[in-house]
């Protein structure tokens, strides 16, 4: 999970790294105690995700109270790219010779951590990579021997520092490893850290920070969760709810509205949802969402599923799409879904393309009822691609869209 | 030469006695796979269809020192634990099934692993199978494998779900395989499409390899390395999944799983660096299929 500016600093907090002093403020904290600032100038920094809040306004400087009254009530009606502005921080100023880069992450490649250090710190990694790439200095770190300090003195050794600022450069860099392990991070930022004017200390002026969702359950700490930085809509609020409570299989946990979609999805499979949607938008067609069941979940989970996918407006064609399963009965998923599809009446084209035990009797089951309650569905097993199926529902669609076209013309024709 | 499996495949199951440990090993024992011995701390004595279960792996390598392969059935935060067990008692090659392992612990792992020349496939794999040999490691192919045949084809696949279903497709053209693997899809995996297209080089029965990769890590972008380095030189298809939501403003799909590590981990990124390097890119995943018939026909009419 991506933490904020303050929260990552929190972390920074408990160790030997020095970071600017800030207040973190809230709509809720000036409501009871109103907005106190004791030294001015004052930056005033918008805590969100995006890591291009400046260029959104999302960084403003205040010369006084009355400035920053103004600047603060904007700013928290402010939406950068798409996310509200919930806290701002209050940071003062920090006067600095020089800007750094340094980042510790996880490297697939040589699945080690790696430590990136740069002597041109301040613009993003990208700029930095672009503008000065030599300045980019990378060391691997074997995890069961930490940072040996040789190798962080010859990484630095163009840096211009004298022996006390590299101890002191050393320190902070040894105790941002430290807390990248001891608070299992996937990734720690801090750019600029600054070499501070008066004292030589260096000092992290922003801090990016990832925690590892897999490893939440030994880290104390606990952050507000997000899941995203678009507020979700309602449907996938409903969607999210159908999991909780309830631990048999998985259905609606990861469920995302698409503007415009007219195609209502109900995938199966982690893999297979995902080349299914993938097949389905290069084929021009619309999907209304995207969401996946999975782990052989219980009957009413895979209704209230489908009852949450059909209530999206607009829809066209329904497209019901699985990979082979092992496990999990088509044949009791498949009925708790069609009950559903017949109680709503629902009559636009639907495409199904499931395989798996009990698929036979399954698909017996939908030809008698989709005849007795006339419902439009093309059936598809083993023998048809799942991303073919995608091309059917594309073109069933299209046809029926056609067809009521050239049937609205020719009324209007009629008329005329 | 063979893949990762072989006629000495001697396996061991960690977390037998669980719910998914004691189904997978009569899966496996159904199919033909030679499994010698359990692990569970503290159920030692016990037996799971007909497999005795140790209390430690040093234990049971005392018993069937015959031991080569141990297959991960254990919960995520033990995991690490169990791991390292299994190499410092010198076990070469380690199927970790289990999911949603820290990262930092996947890390460790893997770091005793190469201290020890022990190999570790997953986190979050399938598993292994071999229709040949009739040897499976962990439930890929559930209980009714029909959709694995024997044949040219290896598949190296971040999705085990896609695993079968590739495999599906290419038996519904009359193609099988000669191993597939499952590599799993986190942001770290023990071992890369690379390390096993080394693997499949020498492997005569393999002539052509599938590699299903997804978005996050650098991995795909690795095998087109590897290719312009003339390290594999056999026909190479290789398809990426996630083309939809890579429009979409702040999706991130759970089952990726990584983190799309700045422009390198997309898909556009990871699909131009494999078609620069000359490999065939199947754009929908039913083409992968075809681009394979096309090639094994003109293998034959070499």
């Amino acid at each position: 999970m991506n933490l904020k500016e303050y929260e990552g600093k929190s972390l920074l907090k408990k160790y030997d790294i020095n970071i600017s002093q800030g207040t973190t403020i809230s709509q809720d904290s000036i409501k009871q105690s109103g907005l106190i600032i004791e030294q001015f100038p004052i930056f005033i920094k918008a805590q969100v995700l995006s890591g291009k809040r400046k260029a959104f306004g999302g960084i403003k400087i205040a010369k006084d109270i009355k400035h920053a009254t103004q600047i603060v009530s904007e700013m928290f009606n402010l939406t950068i790219r798409e996310e509200e502005v919930e806290q701002i921080l209050l940071d003062n100023p920090v006067q600095f010779e020089k800007e750094y880069y340094v980042s510790i992450m996880i490297d697939s490649r040589s699945r080690r951590p790696l430590l990136i250090v740069s002597s041109e710190g301040g613009s993003d990694i990208e700029e930095i990579k672009k503008q000065n790439p030599t300045s980019i200095r990378t060391l691997e770190i074997n995890i069961l021997k930490g940072i040996p300090s040789g190798e962080l003195q010859a990484l630095t050794h163009d840096f211009d520092f004298t022996k006390i600022q590299f101890d002191k450069f050393k320190t902070t860099i040894k105790e941002l490893y430290k807390c990248f392990i001891e608070n299992d991070l996937k990734l720690l930022e801090i750019n600029p850290l600054v070499l501070e004017t008066n004292t030589e200390d260096f000092i992290a002026l922003d801090c990016k920070a990832t925690t590892d969702d897999n490893a939440a359950y030994r880290q104390p700490i606990k952050f507000e969760l997000r899941t995203g930085l678009r507020k979700k809509t309602d449907i996938e609020k409903r969607a999210n709810e159908i999991d909780k409570g309830d631990h048999r299989g998985v259905a609606g946990t990861s469920f995302i509205q698409f503007e415009g979609g007219n195609i209502g999805v109900l995938a199966s499979g982690g893999g297979a949802s995902v080349i299914a949607m993938d097949a389905l938008v290069s084929y021009g067609g619309k999907p209304a969402n995207f969401t996946e069941y999975s782990g052989n979940p219980p009957a009413e989970k895979v209704a209230k599923l489908t009852n949450v996918v059909l209530d999206q407006p607009n829809l066209e064609g329904l497209w019901i799409v699985g990979g082979t399963a092992n496990f999990t009965s088509i044949y009791e998923t498949l009925k708790a879904l069609i009950d559903v599809v017949i109680e709503r009446k629902f009559t636009k084209p639907i495409v199904i393309r499931r395989a798996g035990p009990e698929d036979e009797k399954a698909f017996e089951m939908i030809r008698e009822v989709a005849k007795k309650h006339n419902l439009d569905i093309d059936l598809y097993g083993r023998e048809t691609p799942i991303t073919l199926s995608a091309k059917h529902m594309v073109d069933k669609v299209n046809n029926k869209l056609k067809e009521e076209e050239n049937k609205n013309n020719r009324i209007e024709g009629g008329n005329n | 030469m063979t893949v990762i499996l072989n006629e000495n495949t001697r396996v061991l199951i960690q977390g037998i006695t669980g719910g998914e440990g004691s189904k997978a090993t009569k899966q496996m024992l159904d199919y033909g796979t030679k499994v010698i011995c359990g692990v569970t701390p503290g159920k030692g004595g016990q037996e799971v269809e007909g497999v005795p279960v140790y209390n430690s792996v040093q234990e049971a390598k005392q018993a069937h020192p015959e031991v080569n392969t141990s297959i991960l059935y254990v919960p995520g935060k033990f995991a690490k634990g169990a791991a390292i067990e299994a190499i410092q008692n010198e076990i070469e090659t380690i199927i970790c099934i289990t999911e949603l392992i820290p990262i930092l612990d996947v890390i460790e792992m893997i770091e005793h692993a190469k201290k020890h020349n022990s190999r570790i496939i997953g986190p979050s794999t399938a598993g292994i199978i071999n229709p040949k040999l009739k040897l499976k490691l962990g439930s890929i192919g559930g209980s009714s494998n029909a959709q694995y045949t024997e044949g040219p084809v290896g598949i190296i696949s971040k999705s085990g779900g896609m695993c079968s279903e590739t495999s599906l497709l290419l038996k519904n053209k009359g193609i099988g395989v000669s191993e597939v693997i499952g590599i799993g899809g986190d942001a770290i995996s023990g071992t890369d499409f690379c390390d096993l297209l080394e693997k499949f080089e020498t492997d005569e029965q393999t002539k052509v390899v599938v590699i299903y990769g997804e978005v996050g890590g650098e991995y795909e972008q690795k095998v087109a390395e590897f290719v312009k380095a003339k390290k594999f030189t056999k026909p190479l298809v290789a398809f990426v999944s996630g083309a939809f939501a890579e429009n979409l403003p702040n999706v991130s799909l759970g089952h990726a799983g990584a983190i799309i590590e700045g422009e390198s981990g997309t898909r556009t990124a990871k699909i131009k660096a494999l078609k620069d390097a000359g490999i065939s890119v199947a754009n929908i995943h039913h083409e992968i299929v075809d681009i394979v018939e096309k090639i094994l026909n003109e293998e034959n009419h070499k």
